[in-house]
C-alpha cells in the first residue's frame, strides 16, 4: 500500500455513467472537495465504510473515455494513473459502467486493468437494464476480465451492499487480485517505446510506461531533464503517438466486444423513445433555441421571486441580531467593529445563500436531466462566432449565480484558447452579487411604471442589464477571438445522454456542497474586506478625525438637532475625514466624468473586493445605523444633493452610469483569484481586470456624457 | 483499393433519417476520440437532425446519441 496508512479506492469511469450517484451512494455527507496535486481540478472525496471495522478512502475522478485526454478533467485521471508513486495512485479501482450501453463502457477498464490495480467492475443502471429486458451474465464479464463484477443502480440502490462487499474483498485480500489477464500485449513498437520511458523512469508496468510515452510534454511530474530523454529516445524509434493510440484502442475493443456481447441478453428493444421524443422538440432548430430562452427567463425568474422571501428573512435576522448586540455590548470601538465590521460582513454574505442555493438547485436539476448538453449543442456554432464553445453555454448561465463555479465549469472544453475565452468574458454575465446594486440603483434610474399592460419598466430595466451584460460578454469573446492565436484544433463531440428523472439526492448535495464553497471561500474575502472596511472609514489622521467629530457637534448643536440626527452628522463627517474619505477624494477626478463623486468613489473602491459590498458601504456612508436595510439606503441615496450644482447626486444620469458601471466592472478578488488558479499565471486575470474595468469605464462615460 | 472508394460518403453528406455502416476514419485526431467514445469502424450511424444556425449533426451511432460538429461528422466515412 505504498506506505500510506489509508486504502485509496479510485471510482472511474466514462462521462454519464451515472458515477456521481454512486460517489453519493458510497459516502453520503462524508465527502469534501480538495485539489490534485499540482493542478486545479477539483477533487472529491469521501470515506466509505467497508465494515463495522474498516474504511477506505474514495476519489470520485472526473468521467473520462480513456487514457488518453480530450480535456483537462480527462488529463487527471491519466496523470494518475501514469505516476506510480502519486498520492492519488490508488490501491483499489471501482469502474463504473452504463451497463445499457456496456460495449461503450469499457475502453478505459480494460487500460486500468493493465496497470494492474486490483478492481471492482460496477454496471450501474441495473433498474435501467430491467425494464428494457437486459440481462447480463456477469460471471461471463467477471471470467474474462478476471475481476468482480457487481450490478447495481445509483439511483435505486440496489447492489451497493454487494458493491462494499466487494471492496472488502478487495480490502482485504490486497494484491490477490493482480492476478489478471493482460487486456493489450503491446506490439513492438509500443513494447520499444515503453522500454525507452523505463529507461528514464522507474514504472509499475510496460503499459503505464507506454503512457508516459504518450503523454511526456505535458505530465507534470516529469523533470524536464527526464522529459528531454524521453523526447530524444522515441524520436530515435520514430514513436508515432497517435497512430499506436488508435491502433490500441482497436486491438481493445476487438477483445473485449465479443465477450460483452455475449455476457448480454436482450429480450426487449432499449428504450429510447422517450429521449427521442423529446428532443425532436428540445433539439428542434426553431423551437429548441425559442424553449432554451424562455427556460431561463423562468430560471431567472423563479430565483428573483423565490429568494426574496429567505433573504428578508435574513436581513431582518441580522438587524435585530446586530441591534441586540449593539444595545449589549459595551459602547466602543469593540460594539463599532462587531456591529459594523462583522456582522455586516457576515450579513453581506449569508443574504446571498437563498439566490445562489436556487440557481444552483435549478441548474444542477438541469445538468441530472441531461439537458445542458443539449443546449452545447443548439449553441455551438453561434459560440464559436464568439470564439466560444458549445459547452460554454453551461458556464454561461451558471455565471448567472456565480462566476467561480462557472468558471470551473469550463474544464471540460479541451481547446485551450476556447477555455481561456470562456474564463475571461463569463465574469460579465450578471451574477446574484450585483442584484443588490441593481435593485438599489433602478429605483433611481427607472420608474416603477406598467407598460403594454403587463411589463413593469423596472422590471425591464433589470432584464435589459442581464442583457446588456451578455453582449459585452459576447463582444469580447468575439475581439478575444479575433486577438488570441491558436493552432490546437476544436471539438465538440459530445454525448448527449438519454434523459433521466433527477435524483434528488445529487441534486440536495450539490447545492450543498455550492453554498458551503461560497460561505467559506468567497465568505472569508467579503468578511476580510468588511473588516478592512470598517477599519479605514472608522480611522483616518487623528487630528483631523477629531476635527470633523467637533465640528459636526458645534454644527448640530446649533441647529439643535436630536441625539439620532447628531449621531448621524458626527458619522458622516467622520468618514470624510477617514482613510476611506481620503481614498474616496483621491480618486473623485478620475470617476467625476462619469457622473460619481467621493462617496461613490469609496463604493467603488470596496466593490473592487466583492460588489455585493456596495450597499453596505453606501450605508456605512450614509451613516445608517443598520447596513442591510436597503430602502432607507436608498432614501437616503435620494436626499444627497450635489453643493455644486444643487441637484440631486443620484439623477437619472448618474444612476444609469453606476448601474452600466457595474455591469461591466471586474470587480471580485474572489473571482480574479480563480481565473489566475485555472489559468496558471497572473497574466490573464490582470488582462481581465484592465479590459472588463475599461469598458466599464468607457460606457458609463458615454452613458452619463449623454443623458446629463 | 480505387474502385472500392466510391462507395465511400461522409457522415455528413448522408440525409436524415437514413442509416449507414462506419468503415473508416478520414482523420486520426478525430478517430481516436470518436472511437473512445464507441463509435467504431462497425458501428451503425444515423444524421438524426442538423443544429440550428448552421451548426453541427445530431447523431445516433449504435445506442448513442453524440452531438458533432459538420468536420466531425466528415471524418466518418460510411460504407453503403
Amino acid at each position: 500500500m505504498s506506505g500510506r496508512s489509508s486504502f485509496t479506492i479510485a471510482l472511474v469511469g466514462n462521462p454519464n455513467c451515472g458515477k456521481s450517484s454512486i460517489f453519493n451512494r458510497l459516502t453520503g455527507l462524508n465527502q469534501k472537495t480538495g485539489n490534485f496535486p499540482g493542478v486545479t481540478v477539483d477533487k472529491k472525496e469521501g470515506t466509505v465504510r467497508l465494515s463495522d471495522t474498516s474504511e477506505a478512502k474514495l476519489i470520485d475522478f472526473p468521467g473520462a473515455y480513456s487514457f488518453y485526454p480530450n480535456s483537462q478533467d480527462e488529463r487527471i485521471v491519466a496523470q494518475t494513473f501514469s505516476q506510480a508513486d502519486s498520492p492519488d495512485f490508488p490501491d483499489a479501482v471501482v469502474y463504473v459502467a452504463d451497463v445499457t450501453r456496456l460495449e461503450k463502457h469499457l475502453l478505459l477498464f480494460a487500460q486500468i486493468r493493465d496497470l494492474g490495480i486490483p478492481m471492482v467492475l460496477a454496471l450501474n443502471m441495473a433498474d435501467v437494464a430491467q425494464r428494457e429486458g437486459l440481462q447480463v451474465d456477469t460471471n461471463t464479464l467477471a471470467e474474462f476480465f478476471k475481476t468482480q463484477v457487481v450490478l447495481l443502480s445509483g439511483r435505486t440502490g440496489e447492489g451497493i451492499p454487494e458493491l462494499r462487499t466487494a471492496l472488502l474483498h478487495v480490502f482485504q485480500k490486497g494484491d490477490a487480485a493482480r492476478d489478471h489477464q493482460i487486456q493489450y500485449e503491446l506490439p513492438p513498437e509500443e513494447f520499444v517505446a515503453s522500454r525507452t520511458v523505463s529507461s528514464v523512469i522507474s514504472t509499475a508496468s510496460a503499459y503505464q510506461a507506454l503512457l508516459i510515452a504518450h503523454h511526456y510534454e505535458w505530465l507534470p511530474f516529469l523533470t524536464d531533464q527526464q522529459r528531454q530523454q524521453i523526447a530524444a529516445g522515441l524520436k530515435e524509434i520514430h514513436f508515432n503517438s497517435v497512430k499506436s493510440q488508435v491502433e490500441e484502442t482497436l486491438e481493445r475493443y476487438g477483445r473485449f466486444s465479443p465477450v460483452v456481447a455475449s455476457a448480454l441478453h436482450r429480450s426487449g428493444m432499449p428504450n429510447g423513445r422517450l429521449t427521442a421524443a423529446m428532443d425532436r422538440v428540445l433539439t428542434h432548430r426553431v423551437a429548441g433555441p425559442i424553449i432554451f430562452f424562455a427556460l431561463m427567463a423562468l430560471i431567472f425568474q423563479s430565483v428573483f421571486a423565490w429568494a426574496s422571501y429567505p433573504m428578508d428573512w435574513i436581513e431582518q435576522g441580522f438587524g435585530m441580531l446586530g441591534s441586540w448586540l449593539g444595545a449589549v455590548v459595551p459602547e466602543g470601538w469593540i460594539n463599532s467593529l462587531i456591529t459594523e465590521g462583522i456582522l455586516a460582513g457576515l450579513g453581506g454574505i449569508l443574504v446571498f445563500i437563498p439566490q445562489i442555493a436556487i440557481l444552483f438547485f435549478l441548474i444542477s436539476l438541469l445538468e441530472e436531466l441531461g439537458y445542458m448538453a443539449r443546449a452545447a449543442f443548439l449553441f455551438d456554432r453561434v459560440m464559436r462566432w464568439f470564439g466560444l464553445n458549445g459547452r460554454s453555454i453551461v458556464a454561461l448561465i451558471s455565471g448567472g449565480a456565480c462566476a467561480i463555479p462557472a468558471i470551473m465549469s469550463t474544464r471540460t472544453i479541451s481547446n485551450w484558447k476556447e477555455r481561456l475565452i470562456t474564463i475571461l468574458v463569463t465574469p460579465f454575465i450578471s451574477c446574484s452579487a450585483r442584484i443588490p446594486v441593481y435593485t438599489v440603483l433602478i429605483g433611481f434610474a427607472v420608474p416603477s411604471k406598467t407598460v403594454a399592460g403587463i411589463f413593469n419598466l423596472q422590471g425591464l430595466a433589470f432584464m435589459g442589464l442581464y442583457l446588456l451584460g451578455l453582449v459585452a460578454a459576447l463582444l469580447a469573446g468575439w475581439i478575444l477571438k479575433t486577438v488570441l492565436r491558436s493552432r490546437e484544433r476544436s471539438f465538440l463531440m459530445l454525448e448527449l445522454p438519454q434523459y433521466r428523472t433527477p435524483v434528488l439526492r445529487n441534486v440536495g448535495l450539490t447545492v450543498w456542497e455550492k453554498v458551503r464553497a461560497f460561505v467559506v471561500e468567497a465568505g472569508t474575502i467579503i468578511m476580510l474586506i468588511s473588516l478592512i472596511l470598517w477599519a479605514l472609514s472608522s480611522y483616518g489622521p487623528s487630528d483631523q478625525m477629531q476635527m470633523a467629530e467637533q465640528e459636526a457637534l458645534q454644527l448640530a448643536a446649533t441647529q439643535q438637532l436630536d441625539a439620532t440626527a447628531t449621531h448621524d452628522l458626527v458619522s458622516a463627517r467622520r468618514i470624510e475625514a477617514s482613510w476611506a474619505g481620503h481614498l474616496g477624494k483621491w480618486i473623485e477626478p478620475a470617476i467625476e466624468p462619469l457622473g460619481f463623486d467621493w462617496k461613490i468613489g469609496i463604493a467603488l473602491i470596496t466593490s473592487f473586493a466583492a460588489r455585493e459590498v456596495f450597499v453596505g458601504t453606501m450605508a456605512t456612508i450614509y451613516s445608517i445605523g443598520s447596513t442591510d436595510d436597503e430602502l432607507s439606503v436608498r432614501q437616503r441615496m435620494a436626499k444627497e444633493i450635489n453643493p455644486r450644482t444643487g441637484l440631486p447626486v443620484y439623477g437619472v444620469a448618474t444612476a444609469f452610469s453606476l448601474l452600466i458601471f457595474y455591469v461591466l466592472a471586474m470587480q471580485c478578488m474572489s473571482t480574479l483569484a480563480v481565473v489566475k488558479r485555472e489559468t496558471n499565471s497572473w497574466k490573464w486575470p490582470l488582462l481581465q481586470f484592465i479590459f472588463m474595468t475599461g469598458m466599464a469605464y468607457l460606457a458609463s462615460w458615454a452613458t452619463y456624457q449623454l443623458l446629463s | 483499393m480505387a474502385a472500392a472508394t466510391t462507395s465511400f460518403f461522409t457522415l455528413s453528406s448522408m440525409p436524415t433519417g437514413v442509416s449507414g455502416v462506419v468503415s473508416h476514419f478520414g482523420d486520426q485526431h478525430l478517430a481516436g476520440r470518436l472511437m473512445a467514445m464507441g463509435v467504431l469502424p462497425g458501428s451503425r450511424v444515423e444524421l438524426l437532425r442538423s443544429a440550428p444556425f448552421g451548426g453541427g449533426f445530431y447523431v445516433k451511432a449504435d445506442n448513442l446519441l453524440l452531438a458533432l460538429r459538420s468536420e466531425e461528422a466528415q471524418s466518418i466515412l460510411i460504407r453503403q
